[in-house]
């Protein structure tokens, strides 16, 4: 783990450090391009901390053994990247049905399928909202720089404890492998889970108002009882009755639409009183703000605005600076985050600029702004 | 805003070289640096390289369409990018590797890198020369800085030949005006 100070780091390393430093205490993965030096770097640092670090046979099993070691009261987290976030998704699915909080990194790539194994991609945005069956809702955070991807990786396990769910770090190859200056602080905040009060018996319900339940570990005297059958709350299966889905999984979803608020975060600048939008996210955002800067400073009346937190969208806003100015979204892919900005912007008001394979210069978008313009 | 693209052959140490040149720009020069690196799938060969974009301002440019600076240390790299090469200042090539250079607008200097370094010890710090000579060649990289750099990124036993390979690559440079 690094010391306080300045480093010169590449953003799938940082992310490792950001994980040491919120406190992940267990890490299972399979090797893949372009996420490994996630699990490289914390095959080395996590055993000095006192925490385990395994790799598995595959994806499945990696993403099952997080959820186990996260009823063990570890924080527990894995990273893949698109062929292998496939693979998750059915435990990623037992994850929010359990409520075990764990966090899943997917540094993206052009996909589909293999795709081009070393090139970045944004491809997955849907997937991480729904990739898994049923009705539910997670978070995703979209980092843009090596800052972020440690910054973020902190606030993904704040964020998983908090609330008991996984959150997905939504990342790409093109901040994954970027190297940037990062700044390591001491004083990071870290959350822990709530544990259950002396009598507390549900652990798979509550009448709270954030609806977060308590969770006990495995092994601790409890009658503790987890699956991914739709449950009571005292954990017994019940998979007839009316009354036990409702209730469970209209409060998973509740769990994250009611604390919007808490979760939802962006970057803006302009977005008000602006002709034109420029909404990005992840790597891609990078030159399209500096496209909005050069916008601005060639007399252009532009604006910016990136979603940080991707899932749950912030949708209400997306609606309203739609409602007022043209948009253009500007994406590394072609299917990513459209039909969300499509949902919330009327169509003659938006504009895409989509883009494979690489990052564009600041000047092509610049140019792609003129136009819409 | 300074563009540097460093290409070759995969395992010639492009990414590398540029890890310690941006390093050195963003840590000790106080730049805001943006580092990428490129490399094909394959497990080995293909063309890998490396780019560096620093700026006294906050960076959003995390690509460089034309560099100020092309480094390359392999022919079939050239061979490639011959029509980037037209259009950048200065083309930087390791002579002991490449021999056939295009006729460009740009200013072009032949370090025979690999030569120099084995003579040093090692032809592996072929990479670490170029980056001298690149300190010689472009003013707002110093030499010092980078020499630091090495001195920390470097394992103890490689530090003083890598010094080394800095100082001949910005002599030879020299050299020549």
């Amino acid at each position: 783990m690094k010391e306080k100070g300045e480093y010169f780091m590449e953003g799938n390393i940082a992310c490792a450090e950001g994980a040491l430093k919120a406190g992940c205490g267990f890490y299972a993965g399979y090797p893949i391009t372009p996420a490994s030096e996630v699990m490289n770097h914390l095959s080395e640092e996590l055993p000095k901390v006192g925490g385990r670090f395994i790799q598995m046979e595959d994806e499945l099993g990696s993403m099952a053994s997080i959820v186990g070691a996260s009823w063990t009261g570890l924080k527990s987290m894995t990273a893949t990247s698109g062929p292998g976030f496939s693979l998750m998704q059915e435990n990623l699915g037992y994850a929010v049905m359990t409520e075990t909080p764990c966090v899943v990194v997917n540094v993206q790539r052009a996909g589909p399928s293999t795709g081009q194994a070393t090139k970045p991609g944004t491809g997955d945005v849907m997937q991480a909202r729904f990739g898994s069956q049923g009705d539910y809702e997670l978070i995703a955070l979209s980092p843009n720089s090596v800052q972020e991807m440690f910054d973020f990786t902190v606030r993904a396990f704040n964020l998983a404890e908090r609330y008991r769910t996984p959150v997905v770090l939504l990342a790409d190859a093109g901040v994954g492998h970027m190297r940037e200056k990062v700044k390591i602080r001491e004083d990071v905040k870290t959350v822990k889970r709530r544990r259950p009060e002396e009598g507390e018996r549900e652990f798979f319900d509550t009448d709270r108002e954030d609806h977060v339940p308590p969770m006990p570990n495995f092994g601790e005297g409890e009658e503790l009882l987890v699956t991914g059958s739709t449950h009571l709350g005292d954990g017994t299966r019940d998979t007839s009755s009316f009354e036990a889905q409702d209730n469970l999984v209209r409060r998973l979803v509740d769990k994250i639409e009611d604390n919007r608020e808490d979760i939802e975060d962006w970057e803006e600048h302009h977005a008000e009183d602006s002709d034109l939008v420029v909404v990005s996210y992840g790597s891609m955002s990078r030159p399209a703000r500096g496209a909005v800067r050069k916008a601005r400073k060639e007399g252009h009346n532009v604006g910016f605005f990136r979603p940080k937190v991707i899932w749950p969208s912030p949708e209400k806003r997306l609606k309203k600076i739609g409602e007022n100015s043209k948009v253009l979204l500007a994406e590394l892919s072609l299917r990513g985050y459209r039909m969300e900005v499509e949902r919330s912007v009327p169509s003659e008001n938006l504009h895409i600029f989509d883009r494979l394979n690489s990052l564009p210069t600041v000047d092509k978008i610049y140019d792609n702004i003129k136009e819409v313009l | 805003m300074i563009k540097i693209r460093i290409g070759g052959w995969a395992g010639q140490g492009t990414v590398r070289a540029g890890t310690i040149l941006g390093r050195s720009l963003s840590i000790e020069q106080g730049y805001h640096v943006v580092q990428q690196r490129s490399y094909s799938a394959a497990v080995r060969s293909g063309i890998a390289y490396s780019d560096v974009i620093a700026d006294k301002k906050e960076l959003d440019e995390l690509v460089i369409d034309t560099p100020n600076y092309l480094l390359v240390m392999y022919q079939n790299t050239l061979d490639e990018w011959e029509d980037t090469a037209k259009k950048v200042d200065v083309l930087i090539v390791d002579s002991s590797r490449v021999e056939n250079v295009p006729e460009i607008p740009g200013k072009i200097y032949e370090v025979p890198a690999g030569k120099i370094a084995e003579d040093i010890g090692t032809a592996k710090a072929a990479n670490v020369v170029l980056l001298g000579s690149l300190a010689r060649v472009s003013e707002k990289i110093d030499i010092d800085m980078l020499k630091k750099t090495v001195r920390e990124e470097f394992p103890e036993k490689y530090t003083e030949l890598n010094i080394e390979a800095l100082e001949k690559g910005f002599e030879e440079v020299s050299d020549r005006e």
